[in-house]
Formats: structure tokens, C-alpha cells, sequence
């Protein structure tokens, strides 16, 4: 008999471009809380789901009670006892919390000894009994979709237990809940501990790993750094294993200057009472304003606040001195603010229609004849300036945009900015899915805006990059600001020790 | 190494089969061989100038139609209210073509752009997929259209019946099919519509009014249909209650036909209307000859538009029609 319930030894992954996974090991104990740290992007859920059988590995293995097994989809991982909590959690709203404890595996009876029927009475009597487990009172009956958020989640781990797990995957559990209810899913973890299953708990909150962990693995970079037992670390121990790398991109040398503030945001406030709140900040010309925090910070939201997407409830934008008002993109477009997205397919580019087309479609009004007519000419020259200015690499400018690289797609679309000439422009992600090459250029280019008086706020989820491109650093954490910290006194450690501040 | 080539050869030829060239091509393909086949089934009946001039004679309102929904279709939308808006703006049409063909004409039109508006309107502010509610519209105004022609058909005046001139009829086409040319290409509403067809998102981040881009394509592709139904009247002479059945499915199996995917998208070509329109032409007035009856020719377009749905689908945009 093996001390582990399961090992995951030498795990390798590779995506297109990148190595996610390498050489990884997870080694949990029975009856143990094994909670697993690392920044966004370190790997853990890539692991997580290769142990839950939804990626494969590309090398590695997997052993229970010491012997190998293969793990192909995640019902193969359920019948071997390993469940999974997932971040966003998926039930059926309109059916019963029995039926979703149960979908796809109802108790059986046979009427009148042969015509096979659900036998619902046994379903929720075994429901009752499981939430029961879970110290759960609320009816098997009642409707998932009527049910809050902490308790849809004790459903999914009733349902992990009523399939006789060993091992519980739980996928940042408390970042929806309230103090109450973490209470209430500790003591579910207590109770799961006490009957020998393994649990797996990934989540950013030191003071939750710090209290409920035994043992603590760290993954940087898709790498296994080490594990240790939680009785070892401090909170500060934790960060600087996390973040603790050399800075190995090059950044250019910025020579700008930032001057008076253009830009000004007071007490804004999300309608969504989950998303951003109480941000207040400033933006000065020909500052680059970088912004961190956590996957789940509200960053992204923040910004598609401020350029009209998404609604808030209170809170002023000043430009120039005078409060604007934008409820659509269009308004902050008009305004001077440009917003380079996140999600780049998504809504950045238009993926069937030309590089021509992409460039000039903010900026449309400016190239047409008597108000009405696309002048052709003036559009090409817009293509061949942007072309000539940041090294775009395409065939022409009736190509695709979907046919270009990530990096000259990336372009294209800051070109479709600066084609209306802003003076605020918001970068949300601005180097994702960029080789390092390219992203060097857009370093370059982002430096020469500031150079030219444009204020900019960058997201990045890259610690590096925030620290190695802003005049200052605004960090967010669930919603709220947290702290701004000055640029040459950023740090991996203090982004993250802001980046933690949980409520 | 000669292997090699002749599977690099394979390769490319199956990237050709089933890239976005060949699928373009494919109506132009498709043209040839029902021209070629109706041909040969009719023994070169459906080539003689009169057939022609008859062939011709059925694809004038159906492409003024057909030019409208094809903005729709750009959008990534659908509109499925043709036919019963033709219905009514031709009892429209009629109405007033006693008091005067200019009225008459701008009647047609208004009220088609009503019918657009409504659908817009429900489409933009609440969100239904225009699926849905030009559904609900068709049936709408079919009941409408029946309402009027219960007692007996409603005739229109013999001024607008003296109209019925071959030259009128393409003059009013052609300018439409150039008008619509040259707002596809050259114009901001376009652009802005193809934008909105290749992807909303974006194109809304990008300053675009989207909800008021699709709001105008609906009034426009109404206001079309109005038009159309001027050039019906002067062809038809009074409006029954069967006026325009069906015609959304012509239209759709017309564009179709045409290589438009039939889940819209800013994939679209401008040829797709005019192909598409003459191929439906084609095979209709060949099944006549042929001698088959109008059950068995419907069951044979149903066949024939079906093969070529699944054909030119864009699987990859199943999952947006608006």
C-alpha cells in the first residue's frame, strides 16, 4: 500500500508555442488538504485537468495506490474516484438538486418487472441522505437555479462524494462566497479529511491556504518549484516562491515624460455588485499607467466600464478637466479614448474582411468623399503608412486580417486606433498570444506613444511586463483598487501582496 | 520523392475542395451544369428567345426582393417576411395606383419600410433573433394580406396595368441591383453592415452603432420589397391572397442557390444575388417544360436547395445566426 492516493510524476504538456507543463510532480496523502499556489498561468489547471482527464499528457504518468493508471476523459477519472469542482460551476438551473447529483446516472428500477424507469424515490432519498454529508438542510427537491451560489456549490460536492471520491479537486472554491459560507465549506473540507479523501485546493488566498492546507505545492512558469508543509511557509515565503524569477524580457528604454493629468476617474461603480467598485484613479499625459491583479481582479470589466460597454451605477469620468458621460462605445471613441480588447478573435478583428477594412473602421468618416463615399485611395494610404510605420507584415491590404500572425493582427488593430488620433488609449492584454519578437515591437510602440504625450493604461497579467513597462501601477484585487505602486519600486512581491488583498 | 509529390498534390487539392475558392466557385459550377443539363433534358427548348424573354420575365421582383435580403443575410441575420410583405404592399399598390402611380409607388414602398421597421425594431430593442421574429411577422401580415382579398381579389388601376413594359421592368432592376452595388462596396452603411457580419463585437467596440446598422438594413430590405411590389402589380394586375407565397423561400434558395451560405455572414458576394436569382429562373421555367407538375417541381427545388445548404454552409458560424 502506497502512502499517496495518487502521484502525478515527470508531467509534460505542450500547446502550440508553448510549454505549459514541465516535468511536474503532485504527490497527495490521503485524508490531507493539498493546496496548490502559483500566478496566473503558472500551470495549475493545466495540471489539474490533464489529473481530471480533459487534456492529455504529452509525457508523464499517473499512479494510484502505486499503480499506473490511465486517465482518457473525466468520466474515466470519476469512475476511478477523482472529482472536480469547477471554478465556474455548471448545473442545470431548471432541474432539481437531486436530478443534478444524479444526471446521467439515475437509479434505476424496472416496472412491472421489465420497462426500466427512474426510480425518483430512491434518487432523493439518496440526495437527502448526501446533503446530509454535506451539512446541507435544503430540500432535494427544490430547484438548482433557486438555490445561492455557496449552496449550487455544495450540490457539486455532494455530488463529488456521492461518487465515492478519494481524490476532490476544488478550483478557487471561495471566490464567489462570503465569510459565512467559508466557514461552511471548511467544515465540509473537515468532514471529507476525516473519511480519508484527498482533496486538491487551488486557490490565491493565503490566509485560506495557510489555515486549511497540510501540504503546499508551488508551480511557477509550468514548472514544479517544491512542496512543503503549510506549517513551514508564511504568507511572504509563499510570494517570493511564486514570483521569485529573473526578469528575461528586454524592455525598451521609455523616454517619457508625464506631465499634467488628463484623465480622471471617481468612485466608479459597476452595476454588477460582483465587478468593479469604489475605483477611483489618475492618468496623466504621457504616462503608462499599468494595471495588476488576479485572474477574477475585474480589471478587463473596469475597462469596458470606462469605454462604454459595460454600465455603471455610480462614478464620473473627467477629461481635460471636463466630466464626460459615455453609455456607448461610440461616446468614448468621439472623445479621444481608444480600448484595444482583451479577447483579440473575439472582438478585436474582423476575421473575414480585409486588413484595409480592420484598419479603417473607427476612423471611416475621415476617408469618405461628400460625406458619403469611401475614398479607396485614402483608405490604402492609411494601410501603407500603418504598414511602413509598424512593420506590418502582410501581402497586401485586401488580405485577411484571420490569415496575419497574432503579432501583425495586434498591429493592425493598434492601427485602427491611432487612425482617430486619441490622447487615452486602454491596452487590456496587448501582448497575449505574441511571440516574443513581435512583442518586443509592441513594446517599442507603446513606449513612442507615451513618448508622444498619449497616456495609456496597460493591462497585463505578466508581472514583468507590468514592471518593466509602467510609470506607475495600479493593482486591483476583487473588484477594488488596492494600491498604486510608483514604477521603480514595483516589485513581484508588493504587486502580489496587493494582488492578495481579499476582503 | 515522386510519392511526395503526389501526396503534397493530393493535399492541395483537397485544401482546393474544401478551401473558400472552390466554394466560391461553386455557383458559378453549378449554373453551368443545370444551363447544361435543362439543355440537354429539353432538348434546347429552354434556350430560344421566347423561352428566354418568359425566363426573364419572372426574375425582375424576385431580384429586387432578393437584393434586400441579401443586406439581411450579410448582417448574419434572416428575414422571412418577404412574401407576405409583397402581399400587402401590392394591395397597397393597387389601392392607390387609382389615384396616382407615383403615390402608388411611394405607398408600396412605405409600407414595406414599415414592415422592416417592425421587424428591426422587435430584432434590435428586444433581442429576438430575426429568425424568430420575422416568423412571427409573416404570419402577421399574411393574415393581413388574406384579410383584404377574402371577398374577392383586389384589382389595380388600368393606368398601372399599362406599365407592363419589358424596359421599365429592367430599368428599375438594374438601377436597384447598381444602387445596392455600389452602397455594398463603396459606402459607410456597407461597410458598416459587413462590419456588423464579421463580427458584432468587435465592430461595437469599434465605434460602430450596430443595433441602428440593422435596424436600417430591415427598413431598407422592407422598402425593397415595397418597390417589388410595384413591378408585381404592373405584371399581375390584381392582388389575390395567394400574392408573394412562398416567396421567402424562393429568395432564400435563390441566395442559396447563388453560393450565399445560408448562415449569412460578411462572407457574402455580391454576384450571389444575380447568379442565384438567374439559376432559380433556370430550373423553375426547365421543370415547366419538362411538363412536371408544380407538386413534383417544388419537391425537386426542396432536393436541389437542400444539396446545396449543405454545400455551402459555414460550419464554423452555426452557432450565430442572429
Amino acid at each position: 500500500m502506497s502512502e499517496y492516493v495518487l502521484e502525478m510524476t515527470g508531467v509534460s504538456k505542450v500547446f502550440p508555442g508553448v510549454k505549459a507543463l514541465d516535468n511536474v510532480q503532485l504527490k497527495l496523502r490521503p485524508g490531507k488538504v493539498h493546496a496548490l499556489m502559483g500566478e496566473n498561468g503558472a500551470g495549475k489547471s493545466t495540471l489539474m485537468k490533464c489529473m481530471f482527464g480533459i487534456y492529455k499528457m504529452d509525457a508523464g504518468q499517473i499512479l494510484m495506490d502505486g499503480q499506473p493508471v490511465t486517465i482518457n476523459d473525466p468520466m474515466d477519472a470519476l469512475s476511478k474516484g477523482i472529482a472536480m469542482v469547477h471554478q465556474e460551476l455548471q448545473p442545470i438551473p431548471a432541474r432539481t438538486v437531486g436530478e443534478n447529483i444524479f444526471l446521467g446516472r439515475y437509479p434505476m428500477k424496472k416496472a412491472l418487472g421489465f420497462i426500466p424507469m427512474v426510480d425518483h424515490a430512491k434518487m432523493y432519498s439518496d440526495t437527502a441522505e448526501l446533503l446530509k454529508r454535506v451539512r446541507m438542510n435544503f430540500d432535494p427537491k427544490q430547484k438548482v437555479g433557486e438555490l445561492s451560489v455557496s449552496q449550487m456549490q455544495s450540490v457539486e460536492i455532494a455530488k463529488a462524494v456521492s461518487a465515492n471520491c478519494r481524490v476532490l479537486i476544488l478550483d478557487e472554491p471561495t471566490s464567489s462566497l462570503t465569510a459565512n459560507e467559508v466557514e461552511a465549506l471548511f467544515r465540509i473540507i473537515e468532514d471529507l479529511k476525516a473519511e480519508g479523501v484527498a482533496v486538491v485546493y487551488i486557490s490565491h488566498k493565503m490566509d485560506e491556504i495557510l489555515r486549511i492546507g497540510d501540504e503546499v505545492t508551488i508551480m511557477r512558469d509550468g514548472k514544479y518549484i517544491g512542496t512543503w508543509e503549510a506549517s513551514e511557509l508564511t504568507t511572504d515565503k509563499i510570494i517570493t516562491l511564486m514570483v521569485g524569477r529573473e526578469l528575461t524580457n528586454l524592455y525598451p528604454k521609455r523616454e517619457n515624460v508625464p506631465g499634467e493629468v488628463v484623465f480622471e476617474v471617481k468612485d466608479f461603480t459597476s452595476i454588477n455588485p460582483r465587478s468593479f467598485r469604489n475605483v477611483s484613479f489618475q492618468l496623466r499625459k504621457g504616462e503608462i499607467l499599468g494595471v495588476g491583479g488576479l485572474v477574477g481582479a475585474q480589471r478587463t470589466e473596469l475597462m469596458e466600464g470606462l469605454f462604454g460597454i459595460r454600465s455603471h451605477t455610480t462614478g464620473q469620468i473627467f477629461y481635460k478637466g471636463k466630466e464626460i458621460n459615455i453609455t456607448r462605445p461610440k461616446d468614448a471613441i468621439d472623445q479621444g479614448i481608444a480600448m484595444l480588447t482583451e479577447d483579440r478573435r473575439g472582438s478585436g478583428i474582423m476575421g473575414v474582411l480585409s486588413v484595409a477594412d480592420n484598419i479603417s473602421i473607427s476612423s471611416l468618416n475621415k476617408y469618405l468623399d461628400h460625406g458619403y463615399f469611401i475614398n479607396g485611395k485614402k483608405v490604402e494610404q492609411l494601410v501603407q503608412d500603418n504598414v511602413k510605420k509598424m512593420n506590418i507584415k502582410t501581402p497586401s491590404s485586401k488580405t485577411l486580417i484571420k490569415s496575419l500572425s497574432g503579432g501583425n493582427q495586434q498591429k493592425v488593430l493598434v492601427g485602427r486606433w491611432l487612425a482617430n488620433n486619441p490622447d487615452v488609449l486602454i491596452l487590456d492584454e496587448p501582448t497575449r498570444g505574441i511571440d516574443v519578437g513581435a512583442k518586443y515591437e509592441i513594446y517599442c510602440i507603446i513606449a513612442d506613444l507615451a513618448k508622444e504625450g498619449k497616456s495609456i493604461i496597460m493591462i497585463s497579467s505578466e508581472m514583468s511586463e507590468l514592471i518593466g513597462m509602467s510609470d506607475r501601477i495600479m493593482v486591483m484585487c476583487d473588484g477594488r483598487v488596492t494600491g498604486f505602486i510608483d514604477g521603480s519600486e514595483a516589485t513581484q512581491e508588493n504587486i502580489m501582496t496587493y494582488a492578495t488583498q481579499f476582503e | 520523392m515522386e510519392k511526395k509529390n503526389k501526396s503534397t498534390e493530393q493535399s492541395r487539392l483537397r485544401a482546393f475542395l474544401t478551401g473558400d475558392r472552390f466554394k466560391a466557385l461553386l455557383p458559378l459550377i453549378g449554373f453551368v451544369i443545370i444551363i447544361l443539363v435543362m439543355h440537354i433534358m429539353t432538348n434546347g427548348k429552354i434556350l430560344t428567345p421566347k423561352k428566354l424573354r418568359l425566363l426573364f420575365s419572372q426574375i425582375y421582383y424576385p431580384t429586387i426582393v432578393a437584393t434586400g435580403v441579401f443586406f439581411i443575410m450579410t448582417l448574419g441575420s434572416i428575414d422571412f417576411t418577404e412574401g407576405s410583405t409583397l402581399g400587402v404592399a401590392s394591395i397597397v399598390v393597387s389601392a392607390l395606383s387609382f389615384y396616382s402611380i407615383p403615390l402608388a409607388i411611394l405607398g408600396g414602398i412605405l409600407t414595406g419600410a414599415a414592415i422592416g421597421a417592425l421587424n428591426g425594431f422587435f430584432h434590435v430593442k428586444f433581442r429576438l433573433p430575426s429568425f424568430i421574429v420575422t416568423i412571427c411577422t409573416m404570419y402577421l401580415f399574411r393574415g393581413v394580406c388574406a384579410y383584404f382579398t377574402t371577398e374577392t381579389a383586389v384589382p389595380a388601376s388600368n393606368a398601372i396595368k399599362a406599365l407592363d413594359q419589358d424596359w421599365l421592368k429592367i430599368t428599375i432592376t438594374l438601377a436597384v441591383l447598381a444602387v445596392a452595388f455600389f452602397l455594398f462596396k463603396f459606402t459607410r452603411i456597407g461597410n458598416d453592415v459587413k462590419a456588423v457580419g464579421s463580427g458584432e463585437t468587435a465592430a461595437r467596440f469599434s465605434g460602430v452603432r450596430t443595433g441602428r446598422v440593422k435596424f436600417l438594413a430591415f427598413v431598407g430590405a422592407g422598402a425593397l420589397t415595397g418597390l417589388a411590389a410595384f413591378v408585381n402589380v404592373i405584371k399581375v394586375g390584381s392582388i389575390t391572397s395567394t400574392a408573394g407565397n412562398q416567396l421567402e423561400t424562393q429568395i432564400l434558395i435563390s441566395l442559396v442557390l447563388g453560393g450565399l451560405p445560408i448562415t449569412g455572414g460578411a462572407k457574402v458576394r455580391f454576384t450571389n444575388i444575380i447568379v442565384g436569382t438567374l439559376m432559380y429562373a433556370v430550373l423553375n421555367s426547365g421543370l415547366s417544360i419538362l411538363g412536371y407538375e408544380p407538386q413534383v417541381q417544388q419537391l425537386i427545388k426542396g432536393v436541389v436547395f437542400l444539396i446545396f445548404v449543405a454545400l455551402t454552409i459555414d460550419r464554423k458560424a452555426l452557432k450565430v445566426i442572429k
